[in-house]
């Protein structure tokens, strides 16, 4: 059914998706990753030592698997208003959310990959063996994490249409996560507010579960996993509401925003 | 050109970028010293002893250098995209000044992100940056801005020549941080990379901040290897770029231009 030639998600795979070459695709799925890991490696262990680097690397696999899928899905949003199909997605007999949710399978797939990858890299370069005994608790994770980033990303997506310079506000929400989610070092050195703050973010309790399969950290990994799967159906709702106003918005106006 | 014309280009170029109505470069100078601060910040809650003004400066050289990648790099082409290019090669001013112009007040706007990376150091981290002589820091800054115009020159020419490295410029941000010892000093890295981060001006500026911050001895050496390597970087940029006008002015295209 997804593999249909001229389905929505071959054709929206085909029209902007950024790295179609196998060149591209190994430079910014596989090296790209890559570099960033070694970067974040070594500013931990410049500032802390090298024990806390598989700490901060797996942080950054969670972090970067969100960011390729929100950087796919706004560019996927970005795309529709230049090419000005966003208008005839929303006058389509089809339904919107039904059209979003097709072309989200090009981000989602990606997204997929990077972690995939990732995890094998942090096997090789950092000395993260993947811990076997827990391949079920892993799959659910991988399960659990690209919902509830499918969820954010939608929602992050919807939210950017209100923005003139959607880089700005991509840039300020991914360091905001780098920051807030628990990438680089634990939420509970947060204040108290922006602890409860992070714990209502989409990788914090991810990030916290994947270290503790690693045996990293010292949590509960289904209650981790839970907590995440009930953010990322709160994160499904907003944006179902945001879609439906938005269309509603539209279709009332004959516009979605004015001077943007 | 005259002083006067090349200085008022530098203040519009500087004024153009720091806009808040140009929204294109103000993550990577007001917001993304933030982030690398606040990161060292909580770090250091793990340990406690951390040379705060090294990694401050460290936040700042990440930013600096970002800034002067994607704009002094997309200098030459993004003049290509405004349709701007063709003014540029018939007006009585040669390309390189205004590359020149261009590059050096990229570096400048870079510095502001330093600046600032000060400010939230102090007003919100609560950082203890320790200069200890102003003077010396003062001029290892600027010879950090020698580099850092000369590395801009550098990627505008790399990024005409070449088609669509542009598309790549994010693949080499990472590797030049990592690089010219921002984090760690390059003396502790393996002989070839060593020897390859020896030949980037840039790892002599940043060598010559980290050493006027603690006033080590080598300094005035550093800085000497460090103007050196510009010039010798800047008098190569300034023939190839008189040979891409030539190219230009003949042809018309050239390159990803």
């Amino acid at each position: 059914m997804f593999i249909n030639k001229y389905g929505l998600t071959t054709l929206s795979y085909k029209a902007v998706y950024s790295y179609q070459s196998i060149k591209l695709f190994i430079l910014f799925r596989i090296v790209d990753p890559f570099m960033h890991y070694i970067f974040f490696a070594t500013l931990a262990s410049a500032l802390v030592g090298t024990s806390y680097l598989k700490f901060v690397v797996l942080g950054n696999i969670v972090y970067y698997t969100c960011q390729t899928m929100m950087i796919n899905f706004i560019n996927m949003f970005r795309m529709e208003r230049r090419y000005g199909t966003l208008e005839l997605n929303i006058a389509s007999p089809t339904n919107t959310l039904y059209v979003i949710i097709k072309k989200g399978i090009v981000p989602l797939l990606d997204s997929l990959f990077v972690f995939l990858i990732s995890i094998i890299l942090g096997g090789i370069l950092f000395d993260l063996n993947l811990p076997i005994n827990n391949i079920v608790n892993i799959i659910f994770l991988c399960l659990v994490t690209m919902f509830t980033m499918f969820c954010f990303s939608l929602l992050f997506a919807c939210i950017s249409l209100v923005f003139s310079n959607v880089n700005l506000f991509l840039n300020i929400t991914l360091a905001f996560l780098q920051i807030f989610c628990g990438v680089n070092f634990g939420v509970n050195k947060l204040p108290e507010v922006l602890e409860f703050i992070s714990r209502l973010l989409p990788l914090t309790h991810s990030i916290e579960a994947l270290r503790t399969i690693y045996r990293i950290t010292k949590y509960e990994v289904t209650s981790l996993l839970l907590k995440e799967l009930t953010l990322g159906f709160c994160y499904l709702i907003l944006s179902l509401i945001l879609v439906i106003s938005m269309e509603k918005l539209a279709r009332k106006n004959g516009e979605l925003f004015k001077d943007i | 050109m005259t002083t006067i014309n090349w200085l008022t280009l530098l203040v519009r170029e500087i004024k153009y970028f720091t806009n808040f109505e140009n929204k294109m470069y103000q993550f990577l100078l007001f917001f993304q010293p933030l982030m690398f601060l606040s990161i060292v910040y909580f770090l250091n809650e793990y340990r406690g002893d951390i040379n705060d003004g090294r990694f401050v400066i460290a936040s700042a050289l990440i930013s600096m250098w970002s800034y002067v990648l994607y704009s002094s790099g997309s200098a030459l082409t993004s003049q290509k995209w405004s349709d701007t290019l063709k003014l540029l090669l018939v007006s009585p001013v040669s390309l390189s000044a205004i590359l020149m112009t261009k590059v050096i007040s990229n570096s400048f706007i870079a510095m502001f992100s330093m600046l600032l990376s000060f400010i939230y150091a102090k007003f919100i981290f609560n950082f203890k940056v320790e200069i200890a002589s102003y003077t010396l820091f003062s001029i290892a800054i600027l010879v950090l801005i020698l580099s850092l115009s000369v590395m801009g020159l550098i990627l505008a020419i790399v990024f005409v020549a070449f088609q669509n490295v542009y598309d790549y410029q994010n693949l080499i941000l990472t590797p030049m941080v990592l690089m010219c010892g921002v984090f760690i000093p390059v003396e502790q890295f393996p002989l070839v990379v060593k020897v390859v981060s020896y030949i980037i001006p840039m790892t002599w500026g940043i060598k010559s901040v980290y050493e006027a911050l603690q006033l080590s001895s080598p300094i005035y050496t550093t800085m000497t290897i460090s103007i050196l390597i510009s010039l010798f970087y800047l008098l190569a940029a300034f023939f190839i770029i008189k040979r891409i006008e030539l190219l230009l002015r003949k042809t018309g295209k050239l390159g990803a231009i």
